[in-house]
């Protein structure tokens, strides 16, 4: 019952996976929405299809095993998608003899890009306003901010970044 | 639906307590004087620590040697590193978290700031440029790049194999921007 718990998790994981290859290319400007929704959604979903199609199986292997799964998904996945040591690295594949000077990473990735990108987002998500040239938080972003800060503080962390 | 069993898995509450305890782990291990700041080192020893708990609850709640049989096991471990996963994910964001830095230069201003004045006081004054030389002596230390002078190139064999692995990675998801 349980390794059979296990499989039919791991069947789920695979019908979630194949959703969002699908909704990543029809809906491509919200990738990080979609991933994680899909992810909460088919948690009823595949327990709505576990129960309607009689196989038998524990719930809580069930649910494990496809915790399990996706989670292992969402870390590769966060990764690739957010991480600037990566993006370096598929930069140098395009780069003849697979080099770049060091200045052009600084200016062009990460000053005109990875950052632009993180202070749309945080714009986008109303965390903080542009007004003119200058940024503030917004009143929600500074409690969320705050709440972030005091996190940091008990457990030691003196910076991020 | 008879055909769905509920009974609760004996080590789902070992893997379930010792996961709940990482945080805990963290919060002493942050102030230990040796690893104040060595915040990957923090985890790491944290999660260790987790596993040693999960393996002396499944003894002590073992009724009888060889009780535990291995879909059981693979069950505990499983939730084990779902906890451990979702540790990794927040502790990543809390001490690596780019975006958080730049929310909370903001907070430690209590003024607004121009994009310049965001460089300029990341990371409490380091400067944005702190993280590229953070990102690039980490990817040196992996042995994926090499280092001469200005220039910055990948090494000829793991660095091509993960950069072409990561490449194909994002052409299977179809994403269009990463990093």
């Amino acid at each position: 019952m349980i390794f059979q718990s296990i499989v039919l998790g791991f069947a789920a994981f695979a019908g979630y996976l194949l959703a969002i290859l699908v909704l990543l290319r029809a809906v491509p400007d919200r990738t990080v929405r979609i991933v994680v929704l899909a992810a909460i959604a088919f948690v009823p979903l595949s327990i709505t299809v576990l129960i309607l199609s009689g196989l038998r199986a524990n719930l809580w292997c069930f649910a494990v095993s496809y915790c399990f799964f996706t989670l292992c998904f969402l870390l590769a996945f966060g990764a690739i998608y957010t991480s600037i040591s990566l993006r370096i690295l598929m930069d140098l594949l395009r780069m003849p003899a697979h080099s770049i000077a060091i200045d052009t990473i600084v200016s062009d990735y990460l000053i005109e890009d990875s950052f632009q990108d993180r202070l749309a987002t945080i714009q986008k998500n109303g965390i903080a306003n542009r007004v003119g040239a200058k940024f503030d938080l917004t009143p929600n972003g500074r409690t969320l901010v705050k709440w972030i800060s005091f996190v940091q503080r008990l457990f030691n962390i003196t910076k991020s970044g | 639906m008879s055909h769905i069993d509920l009974s609760w898995p004996p080590l789902l509450t070992a893997a379930l307590f010792s996961a709940f305890l990482q945080p805990l782990f963290l919060f002493v291990l942050a102030r230990l004087p040796g690893l104040v700041g060595h915040n990957a080192a923090q985890f790491v020893i944290s999660a260790v620590l987790v596993l040693i708990t999960f393996g002396a609850s499944v003894i002590v709640s073992m009724p009888q040697p060889g009780a535990v049989f291995f879909p059981q096991l693979a069950i505990g471990l499983m939730a084990l590193a779902c906890g451990l996963i979702l540790g990794l994910q927040a502790w990543g964001l809390l001490s690596r978290g780019y975006t958080i830095a730049i929310l909370l230069t903001l907070l430690e201003a209590s003024r607004p700031l121009t994009e310049r004045d965001i460089i300029n006081r990341y990371r409490k004054g380091e400067g944005l440029e702190w993280i590229m030389r953070h990102r690039m002596s980490g990817l040196v230390a992996a042995g994926l790049v090499t280092r001469n002078e200005n220039n910055l190139a990948l090494t000829p064999i793991l660095g091509k194999f993960v950069s072409r692995f990561t490449r194909m990675m994002v052409i299977v998801l179809g994403l269009r921007r990463t990093g």
